[in-house]
């Protein structure tokens, strides 16, 4: 039997557009790797165009909903600019520009899937686009490595105070490592998710030969992961 | 709170995007049904009709799960003191969560997912369930406004004795049951219409769709921004 609480948080989860972006994103990739699977399983051509259809449809779908994001990247990216750290600077200012691009270019692909406005150079954009992305990919993933290098200082430092504290159990010291240890996973898990998402714009331009199959199950993984996180932050 | 983040707030809400592409919908079911009677060259009509239809199915997909808010929300209000609320809410909740039901049937037969034989039934049902979930409402909305008139009566009538609090509440739920009113009384216009009681043409159906659409931005917004 389902609870009320069960219930209500998966309306809380379901009530952001990013929770139910990502989970029509997995159905999206999900549909990739089936039509896939099935067509070297020899299914009907009806069979194929079911879930091919569907497929195409949530992707429209989500872009109908990501259609005002640039703003939200725009407006992290002058955020951006006012981080200390030279590094993270950059390479938060990179991922954010990526991104605002990558969304932006994405607007050009509905309108021209779905009829409304058809530029003449559409292949160019979506290219455009895809190159975007890997570039806020590779930006993020930088900064994830560079972050680690700094975790792993004040993980010296840390370390070396619990040496001086001997047997002593200190709350404050606790709370810190265990805070570390948290960031530390989080930055683990930010930095998967990216070299993940990487298959997907690498195969999109060609730099990569991974088949559908392998792109609808990287799609997958990524949108669960996302997910994951999202509901994490709704229901704490 | 600055407006820019302020509007990223709203759009992180599945209730503001959502309605705002309703928003954009109405309006195409709006522009079609005008640029038809101005002669408009058929690729212009076309991609406006276009554009509605993949709205609409854009807007079905964000809606999928729906149909669980409205359920539990149904049960939620079968423990509401007064028996006239109670059952106006039940009504509504369960006519909502039918129509949702069936609009996912709807979509599912759009992109040729499934395909369901009685599928004009399904979607007149569906059509019939919003026309009772609205109706419901709007008699909610009718004893409303007969209980409040009811408080502002003895309000007045307890004269100095009345605490100021009371009356600003007083109004505020006088403003918000008749914001709800007019919403609901436009938006029912649009099963009206599908259902084929009063054939109100696309154009007067679009503005109305546009007028609710709007007024539940307005709302969504005020609670973002909160």
């Amino acid at each position: 039997m389902v609870t009320h609480q069960q219930v209500e948080a998966l309306n809380r989860f379901l009530h952001t557009t990013y929770g139910r972006e990502r989970t029509c994103r997995l159905i999206q990739y999900f549909s990739r790797f089936y039509v896939f699977y099935i067509t070297r399983q020899g299914a009907s051509i009806k069979e194929i165009q079911r879930w091919t259809d569907l497929k195409n449809h949530i992707s429209n779908a989500r872009k109908f909903f990501r259609l005002l994001k640039p703003v939200e990247f725009a407006q992290t990216a002058i955020k951006t600019l006012g981080t200390q750290d030279e590094v993270l600077r950059a390479t938060g200012f990179l991922k954010q520009l990526g991104m605002f691009l990558y969304y932006t270019a994405e607007v050009f692909v509905l309108s021209n899937s779905i009829g409304f406005y058809r530029p003449a150079n559409i292949q160019k954009i979506t290219d455009f686009g895809q190159k975007a992305w890997l570039l806020g990919l590779a930006a993020s993933m930088l900064s994830g490595l560079y972050k680690f290098q700094l975790l792993g200082i004040r993980s010296h430092v840390l370390a070396k105070e619990r040496l001086a504290q001997g047997e002593k159990s200190d709350q404050d010291l606790q709370s810190r490592e265990l805070a570390l240890q948290r960031e530390k996973f989080k930055n683990s898990y930010q930095l998967v998710q990216d070299a993940l998402d990487c298959v997907i714009p690498s195969s999109a331009l060609g730099w990569l030969p991974a088949d559908e199959g392998f792109v609808g199950l990287v799609g997958v993984v990524t949108s669960l992961m996302c997910m994951n996180t999202q509901w994490k932050s709704v229901n704490p | 709170m600055s407006s820019v983040a302020t509007f990223n707030k709203f759009l992180h809400t599945t209730t503001g995007r959502e309605k705002m592409c309703r928003l954009v919908q109405y309006f195409s079911r709006f522009y079609v049904f005008y640029l038809t009677r101005q002669g408009a060259p058929k690729d212009v009509i076309t991609k406006w009709a276009g554009l509605k239809g993949h709205l609409g199915n854009a807007r079905k997909f964000f809606r999928l799960a729906k149909n669980v808010e409205f359920a539990t929300n149904a049960i939620k209000g079968l423990s509401i003191q007064d028996p006239v609320l109670r059952a106006t809410t039940v009504l509504k909740q369960v006519g909502m969560f039918l129509y949702y039901t069936t609009e996912a049937i709807n979509l599912m037969n759009i992109i040729s997912f499934r395909h369901d034989s009685n599928l004009k039934d399904i979607t007149r049902l569906g059509q019939k369930c919003w026309f009772i979930a609205l109706s419901a409402s709007l008699v909610s909305g009718v004893h409303k406004f007969n209980v409040l008139k009811e408080k502002r009566q003895r309000l007045v009538a307890a004269g100095e004795k009345a605490d100021p609090a009371d009356a600003k509440k007083l109004t505020k739920d006088f403003v918000s049951a008749r914001y709800q009113f007019i919403q609901d009384a436009c938006d029912i216009v649009i099963p009206t219409s599908g259902l084929g009681i009063i054939s109100f043409d696309e154009g007067v159906v679009g503005i109305a769709g546009m007028i609710t659409s709007a007024m539940a931005i307005r709302t969504q917004w005020n609670k973002v921004s909160a």
